[in-house]
C-alpha cells in the first residue's frame, strides 16, 4: 500500500528576524547535551569478516 | 499599524529526492546549489510573486543566500535559502520555493527538501557536525519531525541533529563523490 503523504495546503513562508539571545542559548544547550549523550553511548565495534577465498575449479 | 511579520518556516517537504521532479511529467532533473548574485536579485521581487525581501537577506553580512537551479539552467531559480553560521550550528533563516513551485499548481516538487539537505551538508563542511536549526510554525512541527527527522526543542525551535542530517544528505547527495 502506498503511504499517503502529509499534505498541508500552504505556501512557503519564512521569517527574516534574527534569533534572540535566549533562543541561541537554548539551541547551544541542546546541541551540547546531545553531544555529551552521544559520547556516553558505547561505541559500536565493527568487525570485518574476510570473504572466504573460493577458487573456481576450472574444468 | 505595521503588521508584525510572521516568523517560522512554512515549507512543506513534499518529496525527498536527489533532484527535483516535474509534477506533471514525473521527469527528474539534477540540481545545482550556488551563491546568489546581485544580478539574480533583480527578478526576485514581490512584484514577481516572491514573498520575502531577498535583497534584505542578501545584504545581511552574516547570512549567505543560495539558489537552487536545474543543471545547465542557471538562470531559472527554483528556490532560495538563507543560512547563517552560528558558533555551533547552521541556522536556516529562510527557505522559499520559486512562485511557480508553490501550492497545488507547482511545476517541480522536491525544492525545499533539497535545500534543507544542502544546509545539513553545509553544517558538516563548516565543522558543526550536521547540526541545523530553524523556526517552525506550530502546525508544521510534526511534519518536520516526520519528514526531516527534526527534533522540537521548545517554542518554535527545531533542530536537525547529526544523525538526521546524515540521513538527509545520503538521500539527496548520494550520487556525489
Amino acid at each position: 500500500m502506498k503511504n499517503k503523504q502529509l499534505e498541508l495546503d500552504v505556501d512557503f513562508i519564512g521569517g527574516q528576524e534574527p534569533l534572540t539571545k535566549e533562543e541561541e542559548l537554548l539551541i547551544s544547550a541542546f546541541i551540547k547535551a546531545n553531544k555529551e549523550k552521544r559520547a556516553l553511548q558505547p561505541k559500536r565495534l565493527t568487525t570485518t569478516v574476510k570473504p572466504k577465498n573460493r577458487e573456481k575449479v576450472m574444468s | 499599524m505595521k503588521k508584525k511579520q510572521n516568523i517560522g518556516l512554512d515549507f512543506i517537504v513534499d518529496k525527498l529526492t536527489n533532484s527535483i521532479q516535474n509534477v506533471v511529467s514525473g521527469d527528474s532533473f539534477a540540481t545545482d546549489i550556488t551563491l546568489i548574485s546581485s544580478t539574480d536579485l533583480k527578478n526576485i521581487i514581490k512584484k514577481n510573486n516572491w514573498q520575502f525581501d531577498w535583497k534584505f537577506e542578501y545584504k545581511q553580512p552574516q547570512r549567505d543566500v543560495y539558489k537552487l537551479t536545474i543543471v545547465n539552467n542557471q538562470t531559472v531559480i527554483q528556490g532560495l535559502i538563507s543560512l547563517e553560521i552560528k558558533s555551533d550550528h547552521v541556522y536556516m533563516h529562510l527557505i522559499e520555493s520559486a512562485p511557480f513551485n508553490k501550492g497545488k499548481t507547482k511545476i517541480y516538487e522536491g525544492v525545499p527538501g533539497n535545500l534543507v539537505a544542502f544546509a545539513c551538508r553545509f553544517s558538516f563542511q563548516r565543522g558543526h557536525e550536521g547540526n541545523v536549526s530553524f523556526f517552525s510554525k506550530t502546525q508544521l512541527v510534526q511534519h518536520y519531525i516526520d519528514t526531516l527527522g527534526a527534533m522540537h526543542i521548545g517554542g518554535r525551535i527545531m533542530i536537525i541533529d547529526t544523525k538526521a542530517s546524515l540521513k538527509l544528505i545520503n538521500k539527496y547527495f548520494s550520487n556525489e563523490k
